[in-house]
């Protein structure tokens, strides 16, 4: 779970968002879903300028949220988008798919110790 | 400053707007959010935010496009943009400058890196916001500026050129620029019918050269308009610059008085490029040169009033400029020049005239070099007294009740002889006599021929045949000057005024303590020569003027008498 | 225009040099050449040899010096004039106030 996310980064973000830290917690986890799911409506309509977008915009959030391998997969997902990789998009849609898996329960479980 | 910041952040991100604006209020700034671009332009419109955070790429429009919109709305405001990006990539973030952003944010967001970046913005606001005040304020003085300055002019344009002599021997040009850099040009009749012309340079430009004008141009028009003598006028007018102008402002001045009928030129100059003195069919030239500093640098006891007197027959030309001709430069930088100017004098046809040539000249030079034209030119021809224009006649309400009977004695000793100069009084009293007013000019003519008479062959006992040889002129004058430092004796005035109904006389009789001449055969002698000797001259206008003259006793005592009847008019 | 200023060794004599043009933007540095001194030096010279021009507010400001230096009693010398500003000095008769080499 440690490795999910950067630890040191969450500390930071729970001291400056105070009594806020929870709620930016349950936004993430809301807009990741709704990010992950944009981004595979994109891929099944073939939509790679879409899929590119919601890829930026799930490697942002997550990048914010101490979710740095995370981040680095949709980096490439986005890449790949860009350019049209037939093959490497689903292998990147599935890494996101299995990180962000474990990001979320990660981010779950320190939602429940606020 | 006083009111709180407003932040605008604009970010499709929930997380990302949740996360920046925490940061921005805990730095005691007011924030709105804005969720895509649309939203972001609408915001920036009513919500009218200081700084913006904004996202690069946005669903809609791309971050790009509402920077530019936003740039654009601010117009002349300062309102600082701050991208926030994970573009790496060096040209995408070329694409954020060139769109009008101000700075970067990365992510992960970092909250001791973005307070400084908003404390930079905000510093940069303001010293945007107060060089706008300040360009504002500058903007104001210089259309105030420009205002006196067009109201300077306004009244330099009545003041600074040739008066209200417009006479077809003298010719002016004075551009605007010169006025503006003070040159000044100042012309007027005397009582008995001389012209006076000033021209003038005053140091400075603008207000700086305006200040001296005004004064300068009261005193020349008052003195020469009673009577006074150009040395007196030029002694008044530096008292009174030495004393206005700050040090280090002074006058640079030519002041020439033309003698009609004497056929004579008086002139002072002090700091002018030399004037230049043209016989008409000759080709030799004579220089006026600058022989004294500037009026209002030193103060009376130091001012040197002496002035030269120079024949000048009809149709000779004399030409004086100031430096503005002399520096004016082509597209080089090259000055005209003095050798330019006397070729151009010295060489040209005398029946050519000089002064159209020497405008060209100079205007050909400037040619296309974009410079204003700085040039303030004058000249003025020699006319005989018959061609002068009528004087503009004043129309003095005359009194019923006035002097119609009286006599005056003025009786001037050593010291009031070599210090003053008793016509412009004379004159003053005479002209309480309504009937006298009319006559006003050929009464001054006489009283200073007879005054000068009195003065220079009665009592500084001057040879006026002096004046007819070669270096006459200069010789006499010089001489006159010796004789007044240690003179003995005086000069005595006596009026008398016998006024019937329609006519009247003036009975002026003139004594000097000199030793007389011998008045009959001079008299005989005018009678058969027709030559204009300079010294019978003045004979010849006193005879024109006055019903009668006669020499008496020694023949340092004379009689005139001027009389005049309405039907003259 | 450059201006330089330089007191000799015994204290009474300052030369102030001046470079160039001589014109109303010199007017805050001149000024300061001699205003900005610890001592009054009994006598001034204007060293011209560099400057290639001079207008009349360079003439005011050589008079505002010698009204500083004491008027009628100051001791101004000007020296090493090209022949143009030799001219112009002299038109303004400025030898009759200032000693002029």
């Amino acid at each position: 779970m440690a490795e999910q996310l950067d630890m040191s980064l969450l500390n930071e973000l729970r001291d400056l968002m105070d009594g806020e830290f929870s709620v930016l917690l349950d936004v993430y986890i809301r807009e990741s879903e709704r990010q992950f799911h944009e981004a595979n409506e994109a891929w099944e309509t073939g939509d790679m300028d879409r899929l590119g977008r919601s890829a930026h915009s799930l490697k942002g959030a997550s990048c914010n949220i101490g979710a740095v391998q995370l981040a680095d997969y949709c980096a490439e997902l986005e890449s790949a988008a860009k350019q049209r990789l037939e093959t490497r998009v689903p292998e990147m849609l599935n890494k996101v798919t299995l990180e962000l898996r474990e990001v979320r329960d990660a981010v779950y479980a320190v939602r429940l110790s606020c | 400053m006083a009111e709180t910041i407003r932040i605008l952040v604009a970010d499709d991100s929930e997380v990302d707007r949740l996360l920046l604006s925490t940061i921005v209020r805990k730095e005691g700034y007011e924030v709105q959010q804005a969720v895509d671009g649309f939203d972001a332009l609408q915001m920036f419109e009513t919500y009218r935010p200081q700084m913006v955070l904004l996202d690069a790429v946005m669903p809609g429009i791309d971050g790009f496009e509402v920077a530019r919109r936003i740039k654009a709305q601010a117009g002349e405001e300062f309102v600082p943009i701050i991208f926030l990006t994970s573009l790496t990539e060096a040209d995408e973030l070329a694409r954020c400058v060139e769109a009008g952003g101000d700075d970067f944010l990365s992510k992960p967001y970092n909250k001791v890196i973005l307070k400084a970046k908003l404390n930079a913005m905000d510093r940069m606001r303001e010293m945007h916001h107060t060089m706008q005040l300040q360009r504002d304020e500058i903007t104001h003085h210089h259309a105030h500026l420009v205002q006196e300055q067009e109201a300077a002019k306004a009244v330099f344009d009545n003041v600074a050129h040739a008066g209200n002599l417009n006479v077809p021997f003298i010719k002016t040009l004075i551009s605007p620029l010169a006025i503006f850099n003070g040159d000044v040009l100042l012309a007027s009749r005397n009582p008995a019918d001389e012209v006076y012309v000033l021209l003038g340079d005053f140091t400075g430009h603008g207000l700086t050269a305006a200040i001296g004008t005004m004064p300068l141009a009261e005193i020349f028009y008052g003195m020469t308009q009673k009577g006074f003598l150009p040395g007196e006028i030029l002694r008044e007018a530096n008292r009174k610059l030495q004393g206005m102008l700050p040090k280090g402002y002074f006058c640079c001045a030519m002041l020439v008085a033309f003698n009609f009928h004497k056929g004579t030129v008086e002139f002072w100059n002090g700091g002018l490029p030399q004037g230049v003195l043209l016989r008409d069919g000759q080709k030799s030239l004579v220089h006026l040169d600058s022989k004294h500093l500037p009026l209002g640098i030193v103060g009376d006891d130091r001012f040197d009033a002496t002035t030269q007197v120079v024949e000048m027959a009809p149709g000779d030309r004399l030409v004086m400029c100031t430096d503005g001709i002399i520096e004016a430069r082509d597209k080089q930088g090259n000055q005209f020049g003095f050798e330019a100017f006397n070729r151009i004098v010295a060489g040209a046809d005398p029946r050519v005239d000089i002064f159209e040539r020497l405008k060209d000249a100079v205007y050909r030079h400037i040619g296309s070099s974009g410079r204003e034209d700085d040039i303030t030119l004058v000249e003025i021809t020699m006319v005989l007294p018959e061609d002068l224009p009528p004087p503009a006649n004043e129309q003095v309400a005359e009194s019923v009740t006035g002097s119609e009977e009286w006599r005056l004695s003025y009786e001037l000793r050593p010291r009031s002889l070599r210090a003053a100069n008793p016509l412009p009084l004379l004159q003053h009293v005479l002209m309480e006599v309504p009937q006298l007013r009319s006559h006003a000019g050929s009464i001054y003519t006489v009283l200073a021929e007879l005054y000068s008479n009195a003065l220079e062959h009665g009592v500084l006992g001057l040879d006026s045949s002096l004046k007819s040889s070669a270096n006459g002129f200069a010789d006499y004058y010089r001489a006159r000057a010796l004789a007044l430092e240690d003179l003995q004796g005086y000069v005595r005035f006596d009026f008398r005024c016998e006024i019937e109904a329609a006519r009247g006389s003036l009975i002026i009789t003139v004594e000097d303590s000199g030793p007389g001449f011998d008045f009959r055969s001079r008299l005989s002698e005018l009678e058969h020569t027709s030559r204009l000797a300079y010294h019978g001259r003045g004979m010849r206008l006193l005879r024109s003027l006055c019903q009668s003259i006669e020499y008496r006793g020694k023949g340092n005592e004379v009689e005139v008498v001027f009389a005049w009847s309405e039907e003259d008019g | 225009m450059a201006i330089s200023a330089e007191v000799s060794t015994t204290g009474d004599e300052l030369t102030i040099a001046v470079a160039g043009r001589f014109d109303f933007s010199s007017h805050q540095e001149f000024r300061n050449a001699y205003e900005a001194l610890d001592t009054t030096p009994a006598r001034y010279r204007i060293d011209l040899r560099e400057a290639n021009y001079i207008d009349s507010s360079a003439l005011g400001m050589l008079l505002l010096l010698r009204d500083y230096a004491g008027g009628d009693k100051a001791v101004v010398e000007i020296v090493n004039c090209t022949s143009d500003v030799r001219k112009i000095l002299s038109i303004s008769n400025f030898e009759q106030l200032f000693t002029i080499h």
